[in-house]
């Protein structure tokens, strides 16, 4: 499975600049980012190449931090690609929990970061429906 | 049973006419202090045990003013003893006394020793520390007045102690709560097994320090004893103020050498019989350095109904906290302790924590900070959702009004030892 960066961090400027001198650092190399933010806190996901020495470095460097897991699925454009996946997830009763969309590419082909609860499980599906679900190797290639 | 039986099992009426007789004489004695001279104690008329409410009160500030010798009153040749308060800083509070306070001392220290069993020949280790601090001191003449073999050891070199308490055959320790379990960890780890290699030992007295009903039962538990909660204070002598008997439930304080009053600390007005408030003492049998109406900060309520004991003299409960922390916000009484305790049996959260006190319009506001534990985050804002609805629900149980949980990043407050700013007040006045 690959694994998704997520921090927690009081909602303050600075904070992101210091997580991406680290990564700088470390040659390493961010494929997604996303900001989410309650009142006085917020949670920062990065999808990076390397995410378990991430993960190392950024503890060490007192960062609150943990790993979830992520399934990236290619679709053929959003909404219309996309739709398969959710009416899919609707038929099976699987609610997404974040989800990162982006296009790329001129043939109108988007790629979805998904997380859910049981994300193994939602994996194992989409690929036994036919679903182009990106490997981890791709993933960190991108 | 009784070290004192006559005073220690006296109806409430001959108590409370000996105790007006005291407070008169008290009062009479304490007008030659030059503080309270310059209070005009004298011009006040007390008929009844009531009209100590019309007395002033006494606090550590005024001690700290009247230092060094403003507060006595003999004349100074007749003192023979200096004990002060631990204070970390400024001017020290000091006490004084005289051959019959140390004399009036001791024999309400063999009280306490005698109530919970202690008895001539008994061999007594004094772990606490002896000097300026009254616990060491107090508890060894109170030991020889009862007739026991008192070895002076003080705390720390925990090996020998363990060597002293095994090879002397002692029976009962004086020692602070923190040590006696760090004593525990250290003859675990030396193959001490108590029942086997402690057979004598039988009683632990433990204070000069806040603990829980579970480090007693620790204490208790490991070293197969009993052990007794001790209250006082130097100001009021030191310890031998009160002091737990078999029962366990409650310290009887010593009325016929202290008058006791229970008052709210913002109205200073005495609080109904049963609730909580701040404990306010005044010496009844001191003569070099009577105090009037001492603040002591620490917060207990009375416990008026019968002990099992036969004793007549009142208990105070376990002292839940001190006066000077607490805060008031919305009309209720909070204290950081209930804060914290809310915080060590929340799973997901570290015990460091922060209040924040704001004006909302004309209502008080109310934030908690606290650190998030690392270990716990699994990446989601759901959980920490979660986690900060629980605690507010949490919080509101305990507290009575609903603050606002902040969550922060681990190491980002003050820590807790020692002066940490726990409680920001910007409130407007």
């Amino acid at each position: 499975m690959a694994h998704q960066l997520s921090l927690f961090v009081e909602n303050k400027p600075g904070k992101l600049d210091r997580i991406l001198d680290i990564f700088m650092g470390l040659g390493m190399d961010v494929k997604a980012l996303t900001i989410a933010s309650s009142d006085k806190f917020g949670i920062i996901k990065l999808l990076v190449d390397k995410p378990f020495k991430a993960k190392e470095m950024l503890k060490q460097s007192g960062f609150t931090v943990a790993l979830t897991e992520v399934v990236v699925v290619e679709v053929n454009g959003i909404p219309a690609g996309l739709k398969g996946i959710t009416a899919f997830f609707l038929s099976k009763n699987i609610n997404i929990d974040n989800a990162l969309g982006f296009g790329f590419g001129k043939d109108g082909s988007a790629l979805v970061i998904i997380e859910s609860e049981a994300i193994p499980q939602v994996k194992d599906l989409l690929v036994e429906n036919g679903f182009k679900v990106l490997s981890d190797e791709q993933i960190y290639a991108l | 049973m009784y070290w004192d039986k006559e005073i220690e099992t006296m109806s409430r009426d001959q108590l409370e006419e000996l105790q007006l007789k005291r407070l008169k004489e008290t009062l009479k004695q304490a007008s030659k202090a030059p503080f309270y001279k310059s209070l005009g104690l004298e011009d006040y008329e007390v008929r009844t045990l009531d009209d100590i409410e019309k007395l002033p009160f006494t606090t550590k500030e005024d001690l700290r003013e009247s230092y060094p010798y403003g507060m006595v009153s003999v004349d100074r040749k007749d003192l023979v003893r200096l004990h002060s308060s631990s204070g970390t800083t400024g001017t020290p509070t000091v006490v004084f006394h005289t051959i019959k306070d140390i004399d009036a001392w001791s024999e309400l220290v063999a009280r306490c020793l005698y109530m919970v069993g202690v008895r001539k020949g008994d061999v007594f280790q004094n772990m606490i520390g002896y000097g300026l601090f009254t616990g060491g001191l107090g508890l060894h003449y109170g030991a020889e007045r009862v007739g026991c073999l008192t070895i002076p050891s003080g705390p720390g070199n925990t090996k020998r102690q363990l060597k002293f308490l095994k090879d002397f055959d002692v029976n009962f320790v004086h020692v602070i709560p923190s040590y006696a379990l760090y004593l525990a960890d250290t003859a675990e780890s030396m193959g001490i097994e108590p029942s086997r290699d402690l057979p004598h030992l039988r009683t632990a007295l433990i204070g000069a320090e806040p603990h829980s009903e579970e480090t007693r039962k620790k204490i208790e538990n490991f070293f197969s004893i009993d052990a007794y909660n001790s209250y006082g204070l130097s100001e009021m002598n030191g310890p031998g103020v009160a002091f737990e008997c078999p029962e366990k439930n409650g310290m009887h304080i010593w009325e016929d050498a202290y008058l006791v009053e229970i008052v709210n600390p913002h109205t200073l007005s005495h609080v109904k019989p049963g609730e909580t408030g701040e404990l306010v003492l005044t010496t009844l049998s001191r003569e070099g350095m009577p105090i009037i109406r001492y603040r002591t900060k620490d917060l207990t309520s009375i416990i008026d109904s019968t002990c099992a004991c036969g004793r007549t003299h009142r208990r105070i409960t376990r002292i839940s906290g001190r006066s000077d922390d607490m805060l008031i916000v919305k009309g209720v009484n909070i204290f950081p302790v209930q804060v914290e305790a809310v915080l060590l049996g929340t799973p997901g959260v570290r015990r460091n924590y922060q209040i924040v006190l704001e004006s909302k319009g004309h209502n008080d506001h109310m934030i908690v900070k606290v650190e998030l534990d690392p270990g716990m985050f699994v990446g989601d804002i759901r959980g920490l959702e979660k986690l900060k609805k629980s605690l507010t629900r949490d919080l509101r149980d305990e507290l009575l009004i609903t603050p606002e949980i902040e969550l922060c990043e681990p190491g980002s407050l003050p820590v807790s030892e020692g002066k940490a700013v726990r409680v920001i007040d910007k409130r407007e006045e």
